[in-house]
């Protein structure tokens, strides 16, 4: 194995470590719904272990408490902490995090690999219980609620209306270190590949 | 080596350019910024100013008669410029000018005790549909009481009830169209008469409520229980209601919700009430009801009369109307009864001809609870889709209704009157914020003015200097001069204007009177108009009676002598003839407030048990010597 990736090897792993155990304490999405009776806004942030106001929630109408109140009216269930993402989510992303600083040490490709492998499964679980926790909040209405609306998907990105609010979504920091860490952890397995099956054609070629 | 630098510096740029994405993405405070301008509506023109501007010495074109809610009073504002004038103390004790503190105040406020009352909806009487200037009525919704305030003086001169029956009288007081009756319904059913125990489980069966129509003399607009009656019915929330005008006149209407007809331990009504997609507009015949009591066809509960409808025919029909209905508003020619769908985005407007139609037709699509409920195909002209929250209805001199809301926070106007946009909706305006009653000049009446739309809206958060967590509500003026709707201007009422009567001061004016005579003043009897009249007669070994007077700048007499536990009779006229020479009476650590004004007299009632020197002074300011103007109380002991 060259040098130059030993090196490379344990900084990007180690980068990418940190960068998963950065956006367990990170929003990872915001949602902000105005009308003219909200001009400030109400909203609110999900983060991986709880949903929350939003960190400017003092210059805005209200956050989940008043998000909670308005969606009863709809039938819409509370939103809830006590989710079971909300507790698979951060403790599976320290595990992976602090396996990839392991891996950046102890250079066995077939751990990388492996932990690389969690690693996507982990994203892939993230995004689809996400969306589905999504879909379901604004599926799974209570039929004896008070006003009466049409099932319907709340936006997950960008400017969208609903009802009289129009609305602003987004992925935020959090998501971001989760994908640039992750990108990273790929992309050190990626190399670890490439210099591994090199090395091997050169000793080969050399025998 | 070159290549793998390439593949790391394609890597990092890639990276990057994921960074970069997310950076502008995640500008949500200007995102936020951008979209809270686009939703402000701040009137800042010159020209807007102008049209609310009434200069000192000018004066208003309108009196806003707005309801004070649980404060109990009635508050007058001048239109178009939104300024307070003057409270008018109803239901609650009001120092300010000595209302329940005196004898008159406290015999109009009877001996219930209450010291409270809701005011919603004020009426102004009528004359064939259109406001006459004669009397306004309030009702108190939380002790179902009715008031009348004459607008000669402005003051309160009758308080009726708590009436029998009546629980929670919300729709009321609305007025039949030659002022024959007051409306009043129950909101909160209960087991009738009131005082009987029924559990909450026999809701169904054993609760009702009634709608009621309490007599008014024609001459002095004095309320009767004798000449009035009540419809019982089904345990449903009676909400508003509307008395028809002109074609539709022996008819008055009312809208209910939770016809569902459920109240559950322990399941909240908002949820309960909500399950049926359409309650009704229970539409009265008002004039056979009369009739049929007349005959005898009541029974007498609780000391008034009650008429059956399941024994009674054609005195009541349901229209099935969607959803929850709040407001019910019968346009001005009497024709169209329009109600606004609170949990449906609509209005929903029933044709008078076509209730009579399936009236006449038995266009009946059963009965629910013992009342007939009508085909809604045959009474529906029009369900025009408005926006959330719809809850009232008032109307121009154009043609165009204008409906208030709630959740949108918003007024639409649409046209009712033929022609291209009947039963469309043209314009919408947001207000700030939730808007409930919506009021117009003369809107409801036969004869709307036009000019003007007032939004009482319930919520003012963040519109005016912070005043800490008890916020005021909002009232917005909303020009109708233009193509569009323009909230040109905002004040903050007192709690709470539910709705307000908005009438031409000409049709006021002409018959005010500002100093009483001698015939007018109520207490006459005990009056004194010269200072040399001042006496203190003792009637017997425990009362004492004074006659006093007030003139600039003293009070007479300027020293009352009582013994200790003695019964204190104070008769105190203002002597004034000049008008807004307003005087005022306190007596020191005594609870005794009185606010005469020009030529009137009062009467205060007091036991004198603290021996000592009690100073009494004149508590309104009136003149260059007001702080001279002081007495003593001497209360000596009894040995």
């Amino acid at each position: 194995m060259k040098n130059w990736w030993g090196k490379g090897r344990i900084i990007m792993l180690v980068a990418a470590g940190v960068l998963l155990l950065a956006s367990v304490s990170s929003p990872m999405w915001s949602i902000y719904l105005w009308c003219n009776s909200y001009p400030d806004g109400i909203g609110m942030t999900v983060y991986t272990y709880k949903p929350a106001d939003p960190p400017d929630v003092a210059e805005m109408d209200g956050g989940i408490d008043e998000l909670d109140v308005l969606n009863h009216y709809i039938g819409m269930h509370p939103i809830s902490p006590d989710l079971i993402i909300f507790k698979i989510l951060p403790v599976s992303i320290v595990a992976v995090g602090v396996l990839l600083i392991i891996a950046a040490f102890w250079k066995r490709p077939w751990f990388l690999y492996s932990v690389v492998g969690l690693n996507g499964l982990l994203g892939l679980y993230g995004a689809t219980s996400f969306v589905y926790y999504i879909y379901s909040y604004g599926h799974d209405l209570d039929p004896k609620a008070a006003i009466h609306v049409e099932p319907f998907m709340p936006p997950l990105m960008g400017e969208n209306q609903l009802a009289q609010f129009t609305t602003w979504s987004q992925f935020e920091l959090g998501t971001l270190l989760l994908i640039l860490g992750s990108a990273l952890a790929f992309i050190a397995a990626g190399m670890e590949w490439w210099i591994d099956r090199k090395n091997h054609r050169a000793m080969y070629s050399i025998t | 080596m070159r290549r793998w630098k390439r593949q790391l510096v394609t890597v990092f740029s890639l990276l990057l350019a994921v960074t970069f994405a997310f950076t502008v993405a995640a500008d949500a405070a200007s995102r936020r910024d951008r979209i809270k301008k686009s939703t402000t509506n701040k009137s800042t023109l010159a020209q807007d100013a102008l049209k609310t501007y009434v200069a000192p010495g000018d004066f208003d074109d309108y009196y806003a008669f707005l309801s004070g809610g649980h404060s109990g009073n009635v508050y007058v504002y001048g239109l178009p410029s939104c300024r307070h004038i003057r409270t008018i103390p109803v239901f609650s004790h009001y120092s300010a000018t000595g209302w329940g503190y005196d004898n008159y105040s406290r015999k109009i406020l009877g001996d219930s005790g209450l010291t409270w009352g809701d005011v919603h909806h004020p009426a102004l009487s009528e004359t064939n549909g259109d406001y006459d200037g004669r009397w306004l009525f309030v009702h108190d919704c939380a002790h179902n009481r009715l008031a009348r305030i004459n607008l000669d003086d402005f003051k309160t001169h009758q308080i009726l009830g708590p009436v029998p029956n009546v629980m929670g009288n919300h729709a009321s007081s609305y007025i039949t169209s030659n002022t024959e009756y007051v409306l009043m319904a129950t909101r909160f059913s209960v087991p009738i008469p009131k005082g009987t125990y029924v559990p909450v489980k026999d809701y169904n069966g054993k609760f009702n409520g009634v709608l009621c129509f309490i007599h008014v003399d024609p001459k002095t607009g004095h309320m009767s229980l004798d000449k009035s009656f009540q419809i019982k019915m089904p345990p449903w929330n009676y909400d508003l209601g509307d008395a028809g005008k002109l074609g539709s006149k022996d008819w008055a209407f009312f809208t209910c919700y939770n016809s569902e007809a459920e109240y559950i331990e322990g399941k909240p009504l908002e949820v309960t009430a909500s399950q049926r997609d359409k309650d009704y507009i229970l539409a009265v015949n008002w004039k056979k009801a009369e009739k049929a009591v007349n005959e005898g066809k009541f029974e007498k509960i609780d000391g008034i009369r009650v008429l059956d409808p399941s024994k009674v025919d054609g005195i009541v029909y349901a229209m099935p109307t969607k959803k929850s209905p709040h407001g019910v508003d019968v346009s001005p020619d009497g024709e169209f009864i329009v109600g606004n769908g609170k949990l449906a985005p609509v209005v929903v407007v029933h044709s008078f001809k076509g209730m009579l139609k399936a009236i006449q037709n038995k266009d009946f699509v059963g009965k629910d609870m013992g009342i007939t409920v009508l085909n809604e195909k045959t009474t529906k002209v029009a369900e025009i889709p408005l926006g959330l929250g719809p809850l009232h209805t008032t109307f121009d001199n154009k043609g165009f209704a204008y409906t208030s809301l709630f959740v949108e926070s918003a007024v639409a106007k649409w046209r009712w009157q033929k022609g291209p946009d009947q039963w469309k909706m043209v314009d919408k305006v947001p207000i700030q914020y939730n808007i409930g009653h919506i009021a117009a000049p003369h809107g409801l009446t036969t004869k709307p003015r036009g000019d003007w739309v007032l939004s009482l809206n319930k919520l003012s958060k963040g519109t005016h200097l912070k005043v800490g967590p008890d916020q005021p509500e909002s009232m917005q003026l909303i020009d109708l001069s233009g193509e569009k709707m323009r909230v040109i201007f905002q004040a903050f009422p007192e709690p709470e204007p539910h709705y307000g009567c908005i009438v031409e001061s000409g049709l006021i004016e002409p018959d005010v009177f500002e100093v009483y005579t001698k015939e007018k003043n109520p207490e006459n009897e005990y009056a004194i108009y010269k200072p040399e009249d001042a006496r203190v007669v003792r009637k017997d070994k425990n009362t004492v009676e004074v006659f006093a007077g007030e003139i600039r700048s003293a009070i007479y007499p300027n020293v009352v002598e009582v013994m200790q536990g003695d019964k204190v009779i104070f008769h105190l006229t203002n002597m004034e003839t000049m008008r807004d020479e307003i005087h005022g009476f306190g007596i020191c650590e005594h609870n005794v407030i009185g606010v005469p004004t020009p030529g009137e007299t009062q009467t205060y009632e007091f036991v004198a048990d603290k021996v000592g020197v009690w100073p009494y002074y004149c508590v309104n300011f009136c003149s260059a010597l007001h702080q001279e103007m002081q007495g003593y109380l001497l209360v000596k002991p009894r040995k």
